[in-house]
């Protein structure tokens, strides 16, 4: 690409305008062709607010919202930071817990026996109606938060661990048998490797939830972070500032599988 | 993605000297096989079974190479990975010199290579063929491993992953991962049955180069005569269903340079005499 323009470049100086347009035209297609959604939204979002008569109490326009970030960044920064620290802390927790519980389970039926109804009874119980007990329990902080996205993370990584050390090939299973291969050696060196694409996965599934869970016991327990932004934003009728703040925590979480994706990509070529 | 041909290697692999591998191997000696009425059955639903194998009684030298012969679904892949400790034959006992299959595969001491190459893809080619040693907790002799690496063709992919090899390559390295320990058995199973004809005859000369200077007590189950006849010095042809000894041939070919052992009218005397009694019907 740079190649090809430089050797434009040293063809006729004329021409160099031309590729540049070209490459221009291409990215702004690209930019079309991916994200149109958002752009749709941009656009139908003041239009919705012009042909109902919104008043800015009722729904900020995209400008308003756009000057509350751009003049107050210091009333974002330390929520984002705090969000997204509890987001990576609580996934990295959560993947660990869930990892072990994974490898414990699939070596033993005793573990399994004894772990998997709770594990199934804390993927069901919604986790909202586990926060007032949850906060008994690990008080109305930052501990809490971090315990609702273990219990909303483990799971996937739980199960998919499990199902990911099962698939393994069976002549790869009778390779580590004929090598007198024992329990041990057959986890760490065949089934746990083998069970990496899984758990990538999970951490993909994940991400976004991780973030989802801090917004959320922010908003309600805690009170640091984008979730609690948003709610006292909400109670002082500071809407530009809600508004902006539910912007910027959708693109964290955006981000958040963005980042976990590209990393499982990688990961996932290295270890198939 | 860098993508390796397979005719890359063939020309180093033929050209490497065995014998510091050769020195190696005379440190543990071979094994004896030996079958005894060994028969297996599967139960099934409603308390019928299904007989896999019937009274194989059969004992593999020291230092022989026995090729179990037959149709698909005659069993003997079942007594090969009764010999490998994989599975327990029903009836009949399984000794190998003193001891039992188990024992040996817990002593680290049987080499394998299935058709399935089972290669790790986390793994490079050299960590792959080292694999063994970690599994049996020693330290990887490095100079063993590349003698190994050098003696099936593969030097220079050492650094390289399974996918990017041909399956001819995998299915080198993979006979380099049963050789690195010394084993003092070798069971193949069909280890060239995925490859075009053309790479599994130039794999079949290589293995005959390989195994002729270690000559390791060697089980090798196929449905391909030609692969029986050339590699083996006795060819077991079975029948199945329940799978049972029907022919043992003693191949007793000279010694001779691998085309010119194809093109002999001995050699294909045999061959067409075994696919004869693989076609033929059980009680003819």
């Amino acid at each position: 690409m740079t190649q090809s323009l430089s050797v434009a470049a040293a063809r006729t100086t004329g021409g160099l305008f031309g590729r540049v347009g070209g490459a221009v035209g291409r990215f702004l297609l690209v930019v079309l062709q991916r994200y149109w959604p958002i752009i749709l939204l941009l656009i139908a979002w003041p239009v919705w607010l012009w042909a109902n008569g919104y008043s800015r109490a009722v729904a900020p326009s995209p400008l308003d919202v756009a000057t509350d970030l751009v003049l107050h960044p210091d009333v974002y920064v330390w929520p984002v930071l705090w969000t997204t620290l509890f987001a990576v802390g609580g996934l990295a927790l959560g993947m660990l817990v869930g990892v072990v519980l994974g490898v414990l389970v699939w070596m033993s039926p005793l573990a399994s026996g004894l772990l998997m109804p709770s594990a199934l009874i804390l993927r069901v119980v919604p986790v909202t109606a586990m926060i007032p007990i949850l906060a008994r329990l690990f008080g109305y902080g930052s501990g809490t938060v971090v315990v609702i996205v273990v219990i909303l993370v483990f799971f996937p990584a739980f199960s998919l661990t499990v199902s990911g050390m099962s698939s393994v090939a069976k002549s790869s299973r009778d390779l580590f048998g004929v090598l007198g291969a024992g329990l041990l050696t057959r986890v760490l060196r065949l089934h746990l490797p083998a069970a990496i694409p899984s758990i990538m996965l999970a951490l993909r599934l994940s991400a976004p939830i991780a973030i989802l869970g801090v917004l959320l016991a922010e908003y309600l327990i805690s009170g640091v972070g984008l979730g609690d932004l948003l709610r006292s934003s909400a109670d002082r009728l500071q809407f530009e500032r809600e508004w902006a703040s539910a912007l910027v925590a959708t693109a964290l979480s955006v981000l958040c599988f963005g980042l976990a994706q590209s990393l499982e990509r990688r990961v996932v070529d290295r270890v198939t | 993605m860098r993508s390796y041909s397979e005719a890359n290697s063939s020309s180093i692999g033929s050209v490497v000297p065995v014998s510091s591998v050769l020195q190696q191997v005379t440190r543990t000696p071979s094994r004896e096989i030996s079958l005894t009425e060994v028969s297996k059955s599967y139960p099934l639903k409603r308390g019928a079974t299904l007989t896999a194998l019937q009274d194989i009684s059969l004992t593999i030298g020291n230092g022989e190479f026995l090729a179990l012969l037959g149709p698909s679904g005659c069993g003997k892949s079942t007594i090969l990975r009764i010999v490998a400790g994989l599975e327990q034959p029903s009836s009949g006992t399984v000794t190998v010199g003193d001891s039992t299959p188990q024992a040996l595969s817990r002593e680290h001491r049987l080499g394998v290579a299935f058709q399935e190459h089972s290669l790790l893809p986390w793994l490079t080619i050299r960590q792959n063929i080292a694999l063994p040693y970690r599994v049996a907790g020693r330290s990887v002799d490095t100079a063993h491993v590349q003698e190994l690496i050098d003696l099936v063709g593969l030097a220079g992919f050492e650094d390289a992953r399974p996918k990017q090899l041909s399956g001819g390559m995998r299915q080198r390295a993979s006979i380099a991962r049963a050789l690195v320990l010394d084993p003092e058995v070798l069971l193949l199973d069909e280890p060239f049955g995925a490859l075009d004809a053309v790479t599994r005859r130039r794999m079949n000369r290589e293995l005959g180069r390989i195994w002729s200077e270690l000559r390791i007590t060697t089980l090798l189950v196929t449905h391909d005569v030609d692969e029986a006849v050339l590699l083996a010095d006795r060819v077991v042809v079975m029948t199945g269903r329940p799978g049972s000894i029907r022919h043992i041939e003693d191949v007793d070919l000279p010694l001779r340079e691998h085309s010119e052992l194809t093109r002999s009218p001995e050699f294909h005397d045999i061959v067409d005499r075994l696919t004869g009694l693989l076609d033929a019907p059980k009680d003819a």
